[in-house]
């Protein structure tokens, strides 16, 4: 008798250290994985500095075939929401930096995806008289992952960094900074009833080949053909295409200029629309 | 002799200018003709004098599943259908691509969903997909007693995948559908579609 309540104990016990085990990886899962997608922040340098900037990444790594998309998806899909927050004092949401996302046009129906290996870069400054022994990051999550089929997911990661540690490092995502634009440009729109011309005032260094604006704005702009523009002295005239069904804020538009200049050099611009 | 000629010249012009053209919003919604499952032919123009929908389907699109799951587009297509309101469910999947399926299959899930659509057709070449510029499942057109396109867009305004948010949705389709009903104005012309992309060939 007294064997067996000592065996229904020890199971008991067993059992309690599972539960607590398991709740425990889930409460500080820093790494979410299934067959599709992995989600992951990683850091660029090995060690935290305070009163500096730590720079960070959220890594999404993409299985074969399968995408997500860019902050306005395109004609379907729905956007790639990140949003990171910490244990720093009056710290904000931070939303990491976007890559410039792939354009893919499937039978008339054009998508902004990311593929592969993506990296979302951000940038977080501990305050030198931050008094806890662990930065924590946590990232919240959603997108839709599709191949033939799309699927939805969504989780919470969480990383913490012990401060007086060295820590892994990953610098990859540093190489990605090309395709993120640094410089910011205002321009001017005129609405026609087909189609939009956006100028921008500006002098460019080299000749301009091609040109390409990725809208922030969902539901203004036709992306299935390369707008026309053209380039008269420090005056950029780009002819966009308007939707058939336009159901954007054409009071507020913002998007990625992308020029392709004569020796295929690319280069990325921030676009504001001004009155 | 020559008059005539002239006459069915300019017959055939516009006849072939309406079947070909786009549409769009606040013009006649262009004609088309689609096999049913049962492989008759339903011609659009030939239920002008009827407000008509076009829904954009694939049943395998976890978006339309989740209208479809919930009982929120088959009670639509009930109430509406009991109101003179013909339903045209379309689907444009290539044959091969993820929402085309074989006719038995199509019964199988409109029997399990309880869908009342007054019809499914099957548009495998994709051509009046593209005229009507469908680029999501589900994807909602909605035309007038006069035949024209009123409303494109999506079901409601939160794209998601979840039952749950139908609860707290607006509701585009019903708000337009009770709105002509009614004899008043459509309250929305355009919304952002959302979901699946059409799986044209």
């Amino acid at each position: 008798m007294n064997q067996s309540s000592e065996k229904i104990k020890v199971i008991k016990l067993l059992l309690l250290g599972v539960f607590l085990l398991t709740n425990t990886v889930i409460y500080s899962k820093e790494k979410y994985r299934d067959k599709r997608i992995s989600v992951e922040i990683v850091s660029a340098a090995p060690k935290l500095e305070l009163g500096k900037d730590n720079l960070f990444a959220v890594k999404i790594v993409l299985s074969k075939g399968w995408h997500i998309y860019w902050k306005n998806p395109g004609d379907a899909g729905e956007p790639t929401i990140l949003e990171i927050t910490t244990n720093l004092p009056n710290q904000s949401i931070i939303e990491p930096e976007y890559p410039i996302p792939l354009y893919k046009n499937t039978s008339g129906i054009i998508t902004l995806e990311y593929r592969n290996t993506v990296y979302f870069p951000f940038s977080i400054t501990i305050p030198e008289n931050f008094n806890k022994d662990t930065l924590e990051i946590k990232l919240n999550a959603k997108w839709l992952v599709c191949r033939q089929v799309c699927i939805p997911g969504k989780t919470v990661v969480t990383k913490r960094i012990p401060l007086k540690s060295r820590i892994s490092s990953n610098t990859d995502f540093l190489k990605m900074t090309p395709t993120i634009p640094r410089d910011s440009i205002l321009a001017a729109i005129k609405f026609f009833d087909s189609y939009a011309d956006l100028t921008i005032n500006k002098e460019f260094e080299s000749q301009i080949q091609k040109v390409f604006f990725f809208p922030l704005t969902e539901g203004v702009f036709d992306l299935e053909t390369n707008p026309d523009f053209t380039l008269n002295g420090s005056k950029l005239l780009i002819h966009l295409p308007l939707l058939r069904y336009l159901w954007g804020d054409k009071s507020n538009i913002e998007g990625i200029l992308e020029l392709t200049f004569l020796n295929n050099e690319k280069k990325y611009y921030n676009v504001k629309v001004v009155e | 002799m020559k008059k005539l000629c002239y006459l069915l010249i300019i017959f055939f012009a516009s006849a072939s200018f309406l079947v070909g053209q786009e549409a769009k919003i606040d013009e006649t919604a262009p004609d088309f003709t689609l096999p049913d499952l049962n492989g008759m032919d339903v011609v659009l123009s030939d239920y002008f004098g009827k407000i008509i929908v076009l829904e954009w389907i694939n049943f395998d699109c976890p978006y339309v599943q989740k209208h479809y799951e919930s009982k929120n587009i088959p009670q639509m297509q009930e109430k509406y259908t009991k109101q003179g309101v013909v339903w045209m469910s379309i689907c444009s999947s290539a044959p091969g691509k993820q929402g085309y399926f074989a006719t038995g299959e199509i019964r199988k899930r409109i029997q399990q969903y309880n869908a009342k659509m007054t019809f499914y057709l099957i548009d495998s070449e994709g051509t009046v997909g593209k005229k009507y510029g469908a680029k999501t499942t589900p994807h909602f057109f909605i035309i007038d007693k006069n035949g024209k396109l009123i409303y494109a867009g999506a079901v409601d305004d939160k794209a998601s995948t979840d039952i749950e948010d139908i609860k707290t949705a607006r509701n585009y389709v019903v708000e337009v559908l009770d709105a002509l009903l009614s004899g008043k104005n459509s309250p929305v012309k355009v919304s952002k579609p959302y979901g699946c992309s059409v799986k044209y060939k």
